[in-house]
C-alpha cells in the first residue's frame, strides 16, 4: 500500500524542490487553518470568556434581558441527544457492519447493494432530514411513540411530560438515523481488518457463524468499534440543521426526554439572529469555541482508537 | 441472530425510503418549469420558483470547489509522497479532524474573518466556508488515489531518469485522475447540502445573484427558510427545493459509484 | 478501493471537466451579467389585484405619488431582521417589483437582534425590528449617525387556548395573564380566572392544570407580550422583564415559531399561549382565544380595527424624537394607560430602521440604493397598508397602520438625506 519511494529523496532537482514546497505549503495550510480557527474563535469570544469565566459552562441562564449568557442547558442537551443517538444508532450500525463484513461473504451482490443503500443515507443533506423530521417524524413521535412511553414509563422523570413531538427524544432519533452510516462504515472496515486467522481458529472448533462473530471477531475489534462509536458521537455533537428543526429550541434546562431542549449547535443557529451587542456575539462565538474543543478531543480520541486497529489500511470516514 | 442483524439492516434503510418518498410526494406539486426560472412566492400565492437558490448554490459551490481543489490536491500529494515527514503526520491528522468538524463552527469562523470586516454577507464568504468543508475530503481522496498507484510504475519512471516531480505529475494525471474526480465530486456533494454555515456567511437573496459581494441565496437555505414558516404554499416550495436537492445528490452519488467504479471499501460518500 | 481498475477514467475526467466548466461558467455568467436570469414571479393575478385595490384604498395620498409616478433606477437592496414582519414583507417586496421593476429587494428574516446589529454594522440597507433600540444598542451606533425608527406594520398578540367544551372567548386581565405565566396561577378554575368570567362560563372552567406554552425563539410577538405583562404586573417586571431576545420564562414549554405555538396549543388540551394574531387571521377558526381587558375596563376580542385603534392611541402624542426617548418608548406602554373604550391592549408595531444620512460611510448605501430604500418604505407605509379582500394586510393578518402613524412615517422619511439633499423630493 505504501507508495513512497525510499531513497528517492536523494535524487532531488529543482523541480522536486518546487513541488515539495508547493504541496508542502498546502499541507501547512491545513494545519494553519485549524490553528487559525482556534485563534479566531478564542479572540472572538474573549469578551464573553472574561465576563462569564467558567460560569459560561456551569450556569443555566441564557437571558437577553439581563445580558447573561450561559450554556449549561445546551451542554446537557448536546450530551443527551448524542447519547440517545448512540443508544439507538450503535446497535443498528453495528448490525449493518457485521452484515456487510461477515454475512455478506456468501451473498456479495445483495450485500453490496444494501451497503450502497446505507451509504446513500449519508448522502441526504441534514437540512432535509430536519425538514422531514419536523413534518413527519415529530408528529408521529407526538401521536404514537411518546404517549406510549409516557403511559408505561411516565413514572420515571425521563418520560413524564406532555408529548409535543419536538423534543430531545425526537432529536436523538433523527441523529441516530444520521450516524448509522458513519458507525456502520467505520465498523465494517474495522471488522474487515480482523485477520482471518481469528475466524478460522473458531471455525475449526466447530463454532457457528454467530459464535465466531461474538467470540472471535468482536472482541478483537473492540477498541476499533469504540473508535467508530466516538466518531459517531462526534458527528452527533456537530450536527446542526437536522436537530434545529426537531429539538424545540428551548434554552431552559430540560426536565425530561420529552422536553424541548437545545444543543450547542442549535443554540448558534437560533441565537445568531438575536445577537445585537458585542457581549452576546462573543458568547455565541464562545459556544463555537466549546464545540471546537469538543470536536478536537472527540476526533483525536477516535483517530487514535481507529488507527490502532487499521494502521495499514488507511481509511477515512 | 441472523434475524437481528437483518432487522438492523432493514431499520437502517427504512428512513432512507421514507425520506425520499416523502420528499417526492410533497415536492412534486411545486415542480413545474417555472420552478427553475422563477423566484420564491409571497405567502399564500402559488409556488414561484427557486432560481435564486439554484444559481446561488451553483455559484458558491463552484467557487468553493475552485478554491478547495488546488489546496486539497496539493496536500493530498504531500501526504502520499512524503508520508513519513512530521508535517505529513500532523497535517494529515488535522485534515481528519477538519473533515469531521461541526460545519456551523466553520461558518462562525468565516463570519468573523470575512463577513464582519466586509460588512456584508456574501457569496465569497459562503464559498470560503464551503471550500474549508470540501478541502479535507479532496485532500484525503487524492492521497488515497495516489497511494494505490503501483510502486513498480513509479520505479519504472524513476529508472528512466525522469525527475520525481514529473513522475508524480504523470501519475496524478494518468492513473490517479479518477481518484481526483471522485474527490471533487464528493466535495461538491458535501458542499451542496450544507446549510448552517451558509446561514451565517451567505445570508439570503430573493433574486439570482448579480455580484460576489452581496447576500446570496442557496437551495438549502430556501428549505430552511420556507420550511419553518407557517404558510402551506411556502412549505410546498421547501419540499420542492428538497426534491431538487435530493435528486442532485442521488445523481452525484450514482456518478461517483458507477462512473468511477468505486468499491464499497475505502472512500465513502460522506456528505 | 480500486480506482485504476475501470476503463472509464476518460469518461470520468470528461464528466468532471464538464461539471466544473458548467459551474464556473454559471458563476462567471452570474458575476458578470447584472440582470441575469428571467426572474418571473408566478403570482401575477394576486399582485395586480393588490395594486388595483391599492389605488382605491390609499390611506394617505401625500406620499404614494412618489413611488408610482416614475420608474426608479436599478438598485439592489438588502434588509433583514424581524421574523414577525417577514410574511407581509415578502409580499410587499414581490408586489413592489411590479411597481418598480428595476428595484430588487431581499429581506433576510434572521431575527430582530440581527436587524439591529445588521444596521449598526452596515450589513443591511434597512433593518427590521419589533422593538425600538435600547440605550445600550443606541450606544453601539456609529458616532454622528442618526437612526430613524419607522413603524411599518401592526401586530396584536392574543391569549390562545384549547379548553375542551369551552368555545366562548374567555376574559383575561394583564395581571392574571402575568400570574399564569409566572406560575402563581396554575389551575384553570382558579378563582382569579373565574372572577373575570360570566357565571355560566366560570362554572365550566375545568379543575385542570394550565399547560403553558410560549415561543422558544426570541421574537417580536414575545417582546410585545412580555412588555404587556411587565406593564401589568410588577413581579413580572422585576423578575422576568421583556426582550426581543431570549426570555427566561418561569414556566411553560417553548414551541418553534408562531406555527409551532399554534400547533402546541391546538394539539394539547388545557393549554394556553400567546399567539400573533396574523396566525389566527390566516388560519381562521382553528384556535380559540380570549378577550383582554383594556384600561377602560372593557374586555376586547382582538381584531383589525381595535388593534389599529390601539396603536393610533399609542402614537397620538407623536413618536419619540430622541434616542433617549426611543430607548424608553414602547407603544404598548403608550397604549396601556389610554382610556380608549375599544382599543385592544396587547398591540405593537414592528419597525424599519434606516439611517437619516444614507451617504455616510457607515450606512454602506449608494445613492441609487438610498432612493430605492426610501421610496420602498414610503410605499410600504402607504400603499402597502391598503386593506381589501386581496390585500396582503387582510389575507396575511397584518392590521394596517393607523393614519397618524402613516403621517409620522412620511415626515420621518422626508428627513432622509443623501449628500445633504433630501432623498424624497
Amino acid at each position: 500500500m505504501t507508495a513512497s519511494l525510499k531513497g528517492s529523496r536523494r535524487s532531488g532537482s529543482n523541480g522536486d524542490l518546487i513541488l515539495k514546497t508547493v504541496v508542502g505549503a498546502a499541507a501547512i495550510g491545513i494545519v494553519a487553518l485549524l490553528i487559525g480557527l482556534g485563534i479566531e474563535l478564542t479572540s472572538g469570544s474573549w469578551l464573553s470568556i472574561k465576563t462569564f469565566g467558567l460560569g459560561f459552562i456551569t450556569g443555566s441562564t441564557w437571558n437577553s434581558v439581563t445580558d447573561t449568557y450561559n450554556v449549561f442547558p445546551a451542554v446537557i442537551g448536546t450530551l443527551t441527544a448524542s447519547a440517545l443517538a448512540l443508544l439507538l444508532g450503535l446497535p443498528i450500525g453495528l448490525g449493518v457492519a457485521i452484515f456487510l463484513s461477515e454475512r455478506a461473504k456468501g451473498m456479495r451482490a445483495g450485500a453490496s447493494a444494501l451497503g450502497s443503500l446505507v451509504e446513500l443515507l449519508a448522502a441526504v443533506p441534514s437540512v432535509i432530514y430536519g425538514f422531514w423530521g419536523l413534518a413527519v417524524l415529530a408528529p408521529f413521535m407526538r401521536d404514537y411513540i411518546e404517549p406510549t412511553l409516557k403511559t408505561y414509563l411516565g413514572f420515571t422523570q425521563l418520560f413524564n411530560a406532555t408529548p409535543i413531538g419536538t423534543d430531545l427524544l425526537t432529536a436523538g432519533v433523527i441523529l441516530a438515523i444520521m450516524i448509522i452510516p458513519t458507525i456502520s462504515a467505520v465498523s465494517r472496515d474495522i471488522l474487515n481488518a480482523v485477520p482471518d486467522s481469528q475466524r478460522e481458529a473458531m471455525y475449526s472448533l466447530g463454532a457457528t457463524d454467530w459464535e465466531v462473530v461474538r467470540k472471535a471477531v468482536l472482541p478483537y475489534a473492540r477498541s476499533g468499534i469504540f473508535g467508530a462509536t466516538i466518531l459517531g458521537l462526534g458527528r452527533a455533537v456537530g450536527e446542526t440543521m437536522a436537530v434545529t428543526f426537531v429539538i424545540g429550541n428551548n434554552i431552559n434546562l430540560p426536565k425530561s426526554l420529552l422536553s424541548p431542549g437545545a444543543t450547542l449547535t442549535t443554540l448558534i443557529v437560533n441565537q445568531f439572529g438575536n445577537t445585537f451587542d458585542p457581549l452576546s456575539e462573543a458568547a455565541l462565538v464562545e459556544v463555537g469555541l466549546v464545540l471546537f474543543l469538543l470536536a478536537l478531543v472527540i476526533n483525536i480520541l477516535a483517530r487514535v482508537l481507529v488507527w490502532r486497529m487499521t494502521r495499514s489500511t488507511r481509511f477515512r470516514v | 441472530m441472523k434475524g437481528l442483524i437483518l432487522l438492523s439492516v432493514a431499520i437502517a434503510i427504512i428512513p432512507l425510503f421514507l425520506v425520499v418518498a416523502n420528499v417526492v410526494v410533497e415536492g412534486l406539486p411545486a415542480i413545474s418549469s417555472g420552478f427553475f426560472t422563477g423566484i420564491p412566492p409571497s405567502p399564500l400565492a402559488g409556488y414561484g420558483g427557486i432560481l435564486n437558490g439554484i444559481e446561488g448554490s451553483l455559484l458558491m459551490v463552484g467557487m468553493g470547489t475552485l478554491i478547495a481543489v488546488p489546496l486539497g490536491v496539493g496536500a493530498g500529494i504531500y501526504f502520499s509522497e512524503w508520508p513519513e515527514s512530521r508535517l505529513s503526520f500532523l497535517s494529515s491528522f488535522t485534515n481528519d479532524v477538519l473533515a469531521e468538524f461541526p460545519t456551523i463552527v466553520i461558518g462562525l469562523f468565516v463570519y468573523a474573518l470575512v463577513v464582519a470586516p466586509t460588512r456584508t454577507f456574501s457569496a465569497v464568504a459562503g464559498a470560503l466556508a464551503l471550500a474549508i468543508i470540501e478541502l479535507p475530503i479532496i485532500a484525503r481522496t487524492t492521497e488515497e488515489s495516489l497511494k494505490i498507484v503501483p510502486i513498480t510504475l513509479r520505479e519504472a519512471s524513476m529508472a528512466l531518469g525522469i525527475p520525481r516531480w514529473k513522475t508524480i505529475f504523470r501519475v496524478v494525471i494518468s492513473t490517479g485522475k479518477s481518484g481526483l474526480a471522485t474527490g471533487i465530486l464528493l466535495g461538491i456533494a458535501r458542499a451542496t447540502g450544507e446549510t448552517a454555515p451558509l446561514i451565517v456567511t451567505a445570508g439570503y437573496l430573493n433574486y439570482p445573484p448579480t455580484g460576489l459581494f452581496q447576500q446570496t441565496g442557496s437551495i438549502p437555505y430556501i428549505i430552511y427558510n420556507f420550511g419553518t414558516a407557517g404558510y402551506p404554499n411556502w412549505i410546498t416550495v421547501a419540499w420542492g427545493a428538497a426534491l431538487v436537492l435530493v435528486a442532485f445528490m442521488l445523481i452525484l452519488n450514482l456518478s461517483v459509484k458507477f462512473f468511477i467504479g468505486r468499491k464499497s471499501t475505502g472512500v465513502r460518500a460522506e456528505i | 478501493m480500486n480506482l485504476n481498475k475501470t476503463g472509464t477514467s476518460g469518461t470520468t475526467i470528461g464528466l468532471v471537466v464538464v461539471l466544473v466548466m458548467v459551474v464556473v461558467g454559471a458563476g462567471a455568467y452570474i458575476a458578470l451579467n447584472p440582470n441575469s436570469g428571467p426572474t418571473t414571479v408566478t403570482q401575477t393575478s394576486t399582485a395586480t389585484s393588490t395594486i388595483a385595490t391599492t389605488a382605491t384604498n390609499t390611506i394617505s395620498t401625500t406620499a404614494t405619488t412618489t413611488a408610482t409616478s416614475s420608474g426608479l433606477g436599478a438598485a439592489t437592496l438588502t434588509g433583514g431582521g424581524s421574523t414577525l414582519v417577514y410574511p407581509i414583507m415578502q409580499d410587499w417586496i414581490n408586489t413592489y417589483a411590479f411597481v418598480q421593476p428595476n428595484i430588487q429587494i431581499t429581506y433576510n428574516a434572521i431575527g430582530s437582534g440581527k436587524g439591529i446589529s445588521g444596521i449598526t454594522t452596515g450589513l443591511f440597507n434597512y433593518g427590521g425590528s419589533d422593538a425600538p433600540l435600547t440605550a445600550a444598542q443606541y450606544a453601539l451606533l456609529p458616532s454622528g449617525s442618526n437612526l430613524l425608527t419607522i413603524p411599518v406594520s401592526d401586530s396584536g398578540i392574543i391569549p390562545a387556548y384549547n379548553l375542551p367544551g369551552i368555545t366562548a372567548h374567555l376574559n383575561f386581565t394583564g395581571n392574571v395573564l402575568a400570574e399564569i405565566f409566572y406560575g402563581s396561577i396554575t389551575m384553570w378554575n382558579d378563582h382569579h380566572i373565574a372572577a373575570l368570567q360570566s357565571a355560566s362560563v366560570a362554572a365550566q372552567l375545568p379543575a385542570h392544570a394550565i399547560q403553558v406554552y410560549h415561543r422558544s425563539d426570541g421574537s417580536g410577538t414575545m417582546y410585545g407580550f412580555t412588555q404587556y405583562l411587565s406593564d401589568s404586573n410588577s413581579t413580572w417586571k422585576t423578575q422576568v422583564g421583556f426582550s426581543t431576545g431570549t426570555i427566561a420564562w418561569p414556566v411553560g414549554v417553548g414551541c418553534l415559531h408562531n406555527a409551532g405555538v399554534a400547533q402546541c396549543i391546538a394539539g394539547n388540551s388545557y393549554s394556553l399561549g400567546p399567539l400573533e394574531i396574523a396566525y389566527e387571521i390566516a388560519n381562521p377558526g382553528q384556535i380559540n382565544f380570549g378577550a383582554v381587558q383594556n384600561h377602560f375596563g372593557n374586555y376586547i376580542v382582538a381584531n383589525f380595527t381595535n388593534i389599529s385603534e390601539a396603536l393610533a392611541a399609542g402614537v397620538k402624542n407623536g413618536l419619540p424624537t430622541t434616542y433617549t426617548q426611543w430607548s424608553s418608548y414602547s407603544v404598548i406602554q403608550a397604549t396601556f394607560n389610554d382610556s380608549g373604550k375599544y382599543i385592544y391592549p396587547v398591540s405593537t408595531f414592528t419597525y424599519a430602521l434606516v439611517y437619516q444620512d444614507l451617504s455616510a460611510s457607515y450606512a454602506s448605501t449608494s445613492q441609487a440604493q438610498a432612493v430605492a430604500v426610501v421610496n420602498f418604505l414610503s410605499w410600504v407605509v402607504t400603499s402597502g397598508q391598503a386593506t381589501g379582500p386581496n390585500s396582503p394586510t387582510t389575507t396575511l393578518g397584518y392590521p394596517p397602520l393607523p393614519s397618524a402613524a402613516v403621517t409620522l412615517d412620511a415626515q420621518l422619511l422626508a428627513t432622509v438625506t443623501y449628500n445633504g439633499t433630501p432623498v424624497l423630493s
